[in-house]
């Protein structure tokens, strides 16, 4: 799959967000491969040529990286809306018996990490599933294969210097 | 200085750029060259042994024009154009890329007119 191609599927199921555009969600999975590389013990890479991952994303690796960028999102919201905290501190403002009351930016920012609690504890619950079903037998390295050698007129002992 | 530009994959991109001086005045241009290019990183021109290679990492020449009118009248226009045929932009990774276009002048003189990100959007008509 191309990496635009699973830009625009989180594009999509983070709900097109008005601030997010297609370019900036394949830009951050290029320079943050390492990222899944790290959680899976991978060593995919992006090709400095084509730009794309070699080699390429599985569906399994591909549904734990858009998990990880769900992560990033709604880290990237807190920070939004932490940096706006300190520019923008006014709360309510009440003059001439009008009162406007603005969005209160800390609940806000709680609501976003709460958000990246779930997602996270998903992204978790996904990279364990996912070493799981990765589990194969590792090769036995040994001379088991060789066959055996015996000592054929004491069949009545198969450890013949066994004097005990 | 910092100035995003936007295209789409497949399509033609044209803008121009005024060259202006460290005071906000318009340069003319008149004996100037121009260069521009697109890379994917700051560091996509440098080996992993951080060998600077020429050349290296290019994606797209913007080949900036330095607009000259007929008789060398718009030099002092400071402006320079950049025109990339569709071709060129299909063969662009959808992404942020950098950019950057300078103008030089004798041996010594270079100033970096314009920079900042290429944003190039996906084309689905190929």
């Amino acid at each position: 799959m191309k990496i635009v191609d699973m830009a625009q599927e989180i594009y999509f199921e983070l709900g097109q967000p008005i601030d997010l555009s297609i370019p900036a969600i394949a830009y951050w999975l290029r320079n943050n491969i390492g990222i899944l590389n790290n959680k899976l013990n991978k060593s995919i890479v992006v090709n400095d040529v084509t730009l794309e991952f070699n080699p390429n994303l599985g569906e399994a690796e591909k549904a734990i990286y858009k998990k990880i960028y769900e992560c990033y999102f709604y880290d990237l919201k807190v920070r939004q809306t932490l940096n706006a905290i300190n520019s923008d501190s006014l709360l309510e403002v009440t003059d001439g018996g009008g009162t406007v009351r603005k969005i209160n930016r800390n609940e806000t920012s709680k609501i976003y990490l709460d958000a990246k609690k779930t997602a996270y504890s998903e992204l978790t619950m996904m990279i364990s599933d996912y070493n799981i079903n990765d589990v194969g037998p590792l090769q036995v390295a040994g001379d088991d294969t060789v066959a055996g050698s015996f000592i054929t007129d004491k069949h009545y002992s198969i450890r013949p210097f066994n004097r005990t | 200085m910092c100035m995003n530009l936007t295209g789409t994959q497949g399509n033609s991109f044209y803008k121009r750029l005024t060259a202006l001086d460290a005071d906000n005045n318009i340069i003319n241009l008149s004996g100037y060259t121009a260069s521009g290019y697109v890379r994917y990183s700051y560091g996509s021109a440098y080996t992993n042994e951080d060998v600077y290679v020429t050349g290296s990492g290019v994606l797209l020449n913007l080949n900036p024009i330095i607009v000259s009118g007929d008789a060398g009248e718009a030099f002092v226009s400071g402006y320079l154009d950049i025109n990339i045929n569709r071709n060129l932009m299909a063969a662009l990774p959808c992404s942020y890329l950098l950019y950057d276009v300078q103008v030089f002048s004798g041996e010594n003189y270079a100033r970096t007119i314009e920079g900042g990100y290429f944003i190039i959007n996906p084309e689905v008509t190929y």
